[in-house]
This record gives structure tokens, sequence and C-alpha cells, in this order.
């Protein structure tokens, strides 16, 4: 009878001791698993939508914004009667190129998504009509076909800002295309806070696991403390903690969402009549920017924020999306601290296995 | 490890995104690309909506008023639509160049019975010099009548008591009428971005038509004429008695030169007429009603000149052209071309569309309609010239009437300048094309 009793306890630890060994690995794979596909997920759609969509955005409302200000140069230098001497003016020229510039970079950021990349064929090619309108205003007008250049002036005029098919409305439309698409960004389901369950279940179920493996070597083989155990206990609980990294980063790319929108807001223009200069056809123009509804032949960009504020807003908005865009080393510090649990874990289990190795004695 | 690895199939294929067929239709999709945005691209969704519902394939339509420009840059990127509705052919040297155009031979095989011979004249004469001839290219779906001067009854009735005008004298006769009564004859707006001055391209057009003939006007329109031929230079000299210096246009000049093309029927219907002719396509009717001249308007035909181009008539069209010639996309052509789908767009309310097809008439909503559609299907009918001709070409027209219209003198230097981008812009070839003869 005593040797049964003998029998029957050698057997259940164990079998105890392995399946709690393949009990926490399995555990271990499984966060590590969720975590490192989690923060993948999180990291890659912010670092696109920080880093391409949001930027993209930016550089929208800079070409119109951009435009918006050629234009009204143009109008300008056509009104004062100074396009004789210098043709639509370096503020066109200076405006023409930001905005081309701004296009490249629209055009870089939209690579992620695509969305934009019919739009802004269009635009190209509206924009190049647009500077060859300009040219032969200014050489019509230049050439004393006067009533020729201002009207071929307004007509340029009226395809930047005509409404639809305009390119400031083309723009605002791409503008929503790179919105909508940094929306789905930020809606995917691996950014919401409830995906953090995602790996957070399997981790706290694992830390479940491990401080009730070590309660029970601790009555069974009665040592307090198993070390590498609670090695593994604690990298664990480190790893929870640098799991809540990308909660703050979805918060941060909130802020940088929000601080993209204040850019877009700033760079919002109206238009008025030209008040400076006095050329023959200044009265002309202004008649026809007081009564388009599209404001075309408007000489004045009128904003509702200072320039200096554009400018605070426009760089808090690019440091904004450099600070989302911080994974703190968590792409290698995950799988590594994954590893190292399971070698705790194996360290944990291998004396008490080693002395059950050779079954009852 | 087996439980193990059963766990991390099962998470991979939970987080997997899913993949979604882009074409949800067992008939399968053709993608089409056109100019018609807004009300018209809601008109030519009910178009498609009947084609998807009797054939079951799907369209994806993308509407552009930069059609041209979006088609340049699908075809160098190697990503043409399966269809593209054209309003200029003169764009179809450029594809045939590519190689990129498939003929409809196939797909109109026993159709088009209902259009007249012109039509099918037109269609079959349209012959890029890239692509092997005797096939046909295009099929016009939707048409337009351009030859065509439109008038209110009632104010013309106070200052004209003869009949309208059926040659050009008459017409003169009209224009010196009203002005004597103090008036301006015409409503002229060059204004239409971004193709500013192709009403006046109109004009040169429609009066080389009925003053030199047909062949000369082919001969303009396929870019083997000198614009400083005498006859085209006469062209341009009976448009200038026309407009005279400004002084028979609405605004003058800059009124001329900034009204747009489709505002310039609104001083029709004022109290007191700021104009009385407008020459203008018949899509204008749409813009018309909208200006207040519902029931107060009415056309003449386009008059002979010299006894020339009588029963001849400028036309437009909408073109399809096909880049790949998939079942669902010959689907397509074959009934845009077909009976039933020629009488949908007509039959829309307001639409202002008309049939190159000879349909029942009754589609129409009124008789002024039922006049411009049995005209489109009567007498010889020519193509807007530039609207077949290369771009560039087209592009320099218009620059070329705005100039015009501000210095008369200029003439023979802007005839010179047209004929020098004439010897550049048809350096792929020329399209060969004909008017259709009944």
């Amino acid at each position: 009878m005593v040797t049964t009793v003998v029998a029957e306890r050698t057997t259940t630890t164990r079998a105890t001791l392995r399946l709690l060994r393949t009990l926490l690995l399995t555990g271990t794979a499984l966060v590590l698993l969720t975590s490192w596909l989690t923060f993948h997920l999180v990291s890659g759609t912010i670092s696109v939508a920080s880093g391409r969509t949001a930027l993209a955005i930016m550089a929208v409302s800079s070409a119109q914004r951009a435009l918006t200000q050629a234009d009204a140069a143009a109008v300008r230098a056509f009104g004062a009667d100074d396009v004789r001497l210098v043709g639509p003016g370096n503020d066109y020229q200076n405006g023409i190129t930001l905005a081309v510039q701004s296009l490249e970079q629209v055009a870089e950021g939209d690579t992620a998504t695509g969305v934009g990349a019919q739009t802004l064929q269009l635009v190209d090619g509206q924009l190049a009509a647009y500077s060859g309108m300009i040219e032969q205003a200014d050489a019509d007008y230049s050439a004393n076909q006067t009533q020729l250049g201002v009207a071929e002036l307004l007509y340029a005029s009226k395809l930047m800002h005509m409404p639809q098919t305009g390119i400031i409305d083309e723009l605002n439309s791409l503008g929503q295309q790179e919105s909508s698409a940094l929306n789905r960004q930020l809606a995917a389901a691996w950014m919401s806070p409830a995906a953090v369950l995602i790996w957070a279940v399997p981790a706290l179920a694992l830390l479940a696991s491990l401080i009730g493996t070590q309660r029970y070597l601790s009555r069974r083989f009665r040592r307090t403390f198993n070390a590498w155990l609670l090695g593994a206990t604690a990298v664990l609980v480190l790893l929870i903690a640098a799991g809540a990294v990308t909660l703050v980063a979805e918060h941060r790319m909130g802020g940088a969402k929000a601080a993209v929108d204040r850019v877009v807001a700033d760079r919002q223009a109206g238009l008025g009549p030209i008040t400076v200069g006095a050329g023959p056809f200044r009265d002309t123009l202004n008649a026809q920017c007081t009564s388009g509804p599209t404001g075309y032949g408007c000489g004045t960009v009128m904003s509702a924020v200072s320039v200096a504020t554009m400018t605070a807003d426009a760089k808090a908005a690019t440091d904004a999306t450099t600070l989302a865009q911080n994974g703190y080393g968590l792409q290698l510090a995950i799988p590594l601290a994954g590893l190292l649990i399971g070698v705790l874990v194996l360290c944990g289990l291998y004396v008490p296995l080693r002395e059950y190795r050779y079954g009852a004695r | 490890m087996n439980r193990f690895a059963l766990v991390v199939l099962l998470l991979a294929c939970y987080l997997a995104a899913p993949a979604e067929s882009p074409d949800a239709s067992p008939a399968g999709s053709v993608t089409v690309v056109g100019e018609w945005s807004g009300q018209e691209e809601q008109d030519f969704d009910r178009v498609l909506a009947r084609f998807t519902r009797t054939t079951g394939v799907t369209v994806y339509y993308r509407g552009s008023q930069s059609v041209g420009q979006v088609l340049d840059t699908d075809v160098a990127d190697g990503q043409t639509p399966d269809v593209a509705m054209l309003s200029s052919p003169g764009q179809l040297e450029t594809y045939a160049s590519e190689g990129v155009l498939r003929p409809l031979d196939h797909a109109l095989a026993g159709g088009q019975q209902e259009y007249g011979r012109q039509w099918r004249e037109l269609d079959r004469g349209l012959q890029p010099q890239g692509r092997p001839s005797g096939h046909q290219y295009v099929v016009a779906v939707k048409a337009d009548l351009k030859s065509v001067i439109w008038y209110d009854p009632a104010a013309l009735r106070d200052v004209w008591s003869g009949p309208l005008p059926a040659t050009w004298d008459q017409l003169l006769a009209l224009d010196d009428a009203i002005t004597a009564h103090g008036g301006t004859p015409w409503c002229i707006g060059m204004e239409a971005t971004p193709n500013s001055g192709w009403p006046g391209t109109d004009w040169i057009e429609d009066i080389l038509l009925h003053q030199s003939g047909v062949r000369t006007y082919e001969q303009l329109a396929d870019g083997s004429l000198s614009w400083q031929d005498p006859r085209v230079r006469q062209a341009w000299l009976t448009w200038g008695r026309i407009v005279d210096g400004g002084s028979r246009l609405f605004g003058g000049t800059p009124g001329a030169l900034l009204t747009d093309y489709q505002d310039t029927g609104k001083p029709m219907f004022t109290a007191k007429p700021g104009c009385y002719l407008d020459h203008k396509a018949a899509f204008v009717i749409g813009d018309y009603e909208s200006d207040g001249g519902r029931g107060r308007f009415d056309f003449f035909p386009f008059p002979s000149v010299n006894g020339t181009g009588a029963d001849v008539h400028e036309v437009s069209a909408d073109f399809a052209a096909m880049f790949h010639d998939t079942p669902q996309a010959e689907a397509l052509i074959r009934f845009l071309a077909s009976p039933q789908g020629q009488r949908i767009w007509p039959s829309i309310p307001d639409g202002g569309a008309y049939s190159p097809a000879v349909i029942d008439p009754h589609v129409y909503p009124d008789a002024l309609h039922r006049r411009v559609a049995a005209t489109l299907t009567s007498g010889t009918l020519c193509f807007d010239a530039s609207d077949l001709m290369p771009a560039a070409m087209s592009s320099a027209f218009n620059n070329a009437t705005l100039a015009y219209l501000t210095d008369p003198g200029s003439l023979d230097s802007l005839l010179r300048q047209l004929d020098d981008v004439r010897s550049g812009a048809y350096a792929s070839g020329y399209l060969s094309f004909h008017c259709g003869q009944p």
C-alpha cells in the first residue's frame, strides 16, 4: 500500500512540471507573437500616416496657398501695368516654384496610398496650362495687345479659381482624399485602444501562469523563490509596460492629426481686389474680382492668421508627426524580451524536472 | 509544439487582411473615361445603369473635364481604360500612333442600322494614320447641331418684319436692321476656360463651310489646306464683318472676350434685349431655359453664302473609342450604339442630348428639339473642324480668333502663324476625314 502511494506522487509532479513548462513556453510564444504583431501593425500604420499621409496633406495646403498668392501677384502686375517691365513678377514666379515643390512632396507622400495619383496628374497638367496662359497674356500685353492680354490673364485666373474643376478646387479634392486616407489609416482595427487586448490578454494569462507556477514550486519544493521564474515575471511585466507604448503612440498620432488640421485651416485664404498700383486695367480686373463668384481676377490675398502663426503651427505639426513615429526601439526589444522569458522559464523548471528525471527513488 | 504551430497559424489567418475582389459582378466589368461631370455625368450614369441592368456588366466611369490629359497620362503609363468617350476625334491620331486603339468592327457588326448614312460615313470616315485602314475606330453616341442661329421671336419682330435669313446677304440685312433700331445684333462670348476662343472657331468653320463648300472644309479639317489660302482668309474677313471691331457685339470687344459662352443668351431675354442673335450649338437650349428664356427662343439654319452650303450642317458629337477589346467593352460599345441605348439620354428632360440615330421623334420633349434632331439626320453633315485637329492646332486656332477679335488688322500675321503651327502639328500624320453625305 505504501509503495502505491509513493508511485502516484512521483508521476503527478513530473507530469505537472512538464505541463507547466509547455504552458509557459506556449504562452510566451503567444505573447511574443501577438505583441510583436500588434506593435508592428501600429508602428507601421503610424509611420505611413505621420511620415507620408499627414505630410501630403500639409503639402497640398502649401501648394494651394502658393498658387493663390502667385495668381494674385500676376493680377497685381497687370493691374499696375508692371507686366511690361517685369512680366508677372517675382512673387508670381516664387509662388509657382513653391507650388511645384509642394506638389512633388504630395506625390512623395501619396506613394503610400496612391489615392491622389490621378488628381495629381490632372493638377500637374492644369498648372502647366495655367503657366502657359500667363505667359501668353504677358506676351500679348507687352506687344501692346493689352485688351487681349488682360482677357487671357482673366482666363488663366479663372482656371485657377473656378469652382469644382479649377486648380484650387482640384487641390481641395486632393486634400480631402488624403484626409480620408489618413482617417482610414487611424481607424484601422489595430489602432483602436481595444486592440491592446490582442496582446494584453495573453500577457496577463502568462503572468498569472508564471505566478501560479512559482506558488506551486514554492509549496511542492519548499523553496520560497525561483530566481529564474521571478526574472521571467519581471521581464514580462516590463514587456507589458512597453506594449502600452502603442497607446501612447496612438495618442500622439491623434495630436499630430489635430496639428495638421490646424495648419490646413491657417492656410485658407480669402481674395480681395487690387489695392496697389494704378494701371489702365486695374478697374476692369477689380470689377471681375467683385462680380465673379469664385473671385478670379483678384489681386489681394487675405489670411485669418499671421504669417508668424502659420509658421509656428507648421513647425508644431511637423514636430508632432515626427514624435508620433518614435518607436523607442521596441521593434527589437519585444522579440528579445520574449526570447529571454522563454530562456528564463526553461532554466526555472530545469532543476525541478531534473530532480524527477529518474522517477521514484 | 504541434499545438503551438496551430495557434500561430490561426492567429496569422485572423490578422491577415481579407482579400477583396475588385470585380463583384460575375459578368465582368468595364472601365470608362469621359469628360462628362456634374449633371451630364448623372445623365450618362442613367445610360450606364440601363446597360448594367441589361447585361450584368459593372461599369466604372471616371469623368474629367481634362479627359484628353487624363488619357494621355493613362496611355503613357500603359493603363488605358477599356472605353473612352471623346468629344475631339483629333485625339485619335495620338492614340493611334501609340498603337492603343482597337477597331470596333466586331463590336458593331450588323449594328448602327438606325444611324443615317451620313453618320455611318462620318464614323467610318475617321481614319487615323497610325492604324490599318478600312476599320471603324469610333462611333458617335451623342450629337449636337452647330450650324444654327438662335433668336427671341418676339424681340426680333420688334426690329425686323422680313423673313428669317436664308442667305448671307439676308443675314447682313437683318444685322443692319437691328443696328438701325439702336440695338446690338450679336451675343458673342469667347470665354471658355481652358479653351477660350472656340466659339470664334465655330464661326470661321461655319462660314467656310457655307461659303467655300464641303471639300474646302474637309481640307482645312484634315490639315491639308493652308491657312493662308484665299478661301480661308475670306472666311475670316467675313466673320470680321460680323464683329465689325466689336461695335455689333454685346459689351463690345471686351464684353465678347470676357463673357462666358454659356452666358451669352442672358441679354437676349432682358426687357430691352442687349443682343438679338446667338450663333451657338443646340446644347444652348438648357442654358436659355435657365436664363429665363423658356419658351422664348427659336432658331434658323446658318445661311448659305454666295449660294453655297445649302442643306449642309456643321455638327459635333461625343464618340466612343475602345482601348481593350474585351467582351464587356464590346458589349458597352454595342449598347451605346443600339436603338435602346440611343433613346435613353434624349429622353431625359433638360438633358440636352440628341441621337445621331433616327429614333422615335417623340422621345424628344418638344417640337423644337425634334427639329434639331431631324436636322441632325438630314443633309450633309460635317464634324466640327477644330475637334478633328491635333491639340496644338486647335489651341492655336482658338487663340487666333481671340487675337483677331481684338486686332482685325493682324489677320495676315495670324494666318502665317497658324500655318507655322500646322507644319508641326500634323507630324504624326493626318486624320483622314470626310463629311457624311445623305
